[in-house]
């Protein structure tokens, strides 16, 4: 086969144009249905987080009245509490470039 | 292709399909599915596969339209992703159908072929190519594409566009000729 038999071949095909009318009849409404499918499906990520917000709102209040009761548990003088045990002489000795 | 003055624009279908509106994206795809559907029916074996491409399409399109900047016009951003599209389907559903008898091939390419069966004949020939030479050849043979526009639409250099679609007329020669697989 040659060039031109090639070129022959192709300009019979261009002229057969395949006929798409009957996919493309309510191809629009179709797509839309599956859109919609596709969201009511899945829903938005957004929806879905909202209704974790009571969970969340607990979580807070249960958090807070932890710390709350946390700290009436406490000394009064919580710098003084935290730092008790700890040995400061290594961190001096470092500022003072010693 | 453009809106007639009476219609919304393209840009405002867009704008109103990002902002909700389905009915917007519903008068896009009209405007649009008959070119694309066009360019679709090249690569499909049947109204199912064409139908499953043509939705895939333009799902694509609407999942992507944020990402459209209006630097090039609408019906050539589509046209790229209808491109791929059919390529992908061309590298997913590759599948080998019977041989045709050389006689057949032969009657074809002769001066009395049909375009019908030249049609057919030569879908059967593509179906032996691989999927980056058919698609090569659908755009540039019988999309009449030129090789700029073949390269805007694949994604590929100029020059490799002329490579590819040398081989692939070699190699779609050879097929015609043995009247089998490569």
């Amino acid at each position: 086969m040659n060039d031109e038999q090639l070129n022959e071949l192709f300009k019979a095909a261009r002229t057969a144009a395949p006929d798409t009318s009957r996919v493309g009849f309510g191809l629009e409404t179709r797509l839309l249905a599956r859109l919609r499918a596709e969201r009511a499906q899945a829903g938005p990520w957004h929806a879905f987080a909202w209704k974790l917000v009571p969970v969340f709102a607990a979580i807070v209040v249960a958090l807070g009245v932890w710390n709350f009761a946390g700290l009436r548990s406490e000394p009064s003088d919580l710098n003084a509490a935290i730092t008790a045990d700890v040995d400061e002489s290594p961190v001096a000795g470092y500022l003072a470039g010693d | 292709m453009s809106a007639p003055d009476h219609e919304p624009s393209d840009e405002r279908l867009i704008q109103s399909t990002l902002a909700g509106d389905d009915e917007a994206f519903a008068a896009l795809v009209r405007r649009y599915k008959g070119r694309l559907l066009g360019i679709a029916g090249r690569f499909a074996r049947n109204d199912h596969d064409l139908d499953d491409i043509a939705q895939e399409i333009f799902l694509k399109a609407y999942r992507n339209l944020a990402k459209y900047r209006g630097d090039a016009p609408f019906e050539h951003w589509v046209s790229r992703i209808a491109v791929r599209t059919c390529y992908d389907f061309l590298r997913k559903t590759r599948r080998h159908q019977g041989d045709v008898p050389l006689e057949e091939i032969e009657i074809a390419v002769e001066d009395n072929v049909g375009a019908r069966r030249a049609g057919e004949v030569l879908q059967w020939a593509l179906a032996k190519l691989g999927p980056e030479e058919r698609l090569v050849i659908t755009l540039m043979e019988l999309e009449e594409r030129s090789v700029r526009e073949t390269a805007a639409l694949t994604g590929w250099s100029e020059a490799n566009v002329k490579v590819r679609a040398y081989r692939a007329r070699q190699a779609l020669k050879k097929v015609l000729e043995t009247g089998h697989e490569r």
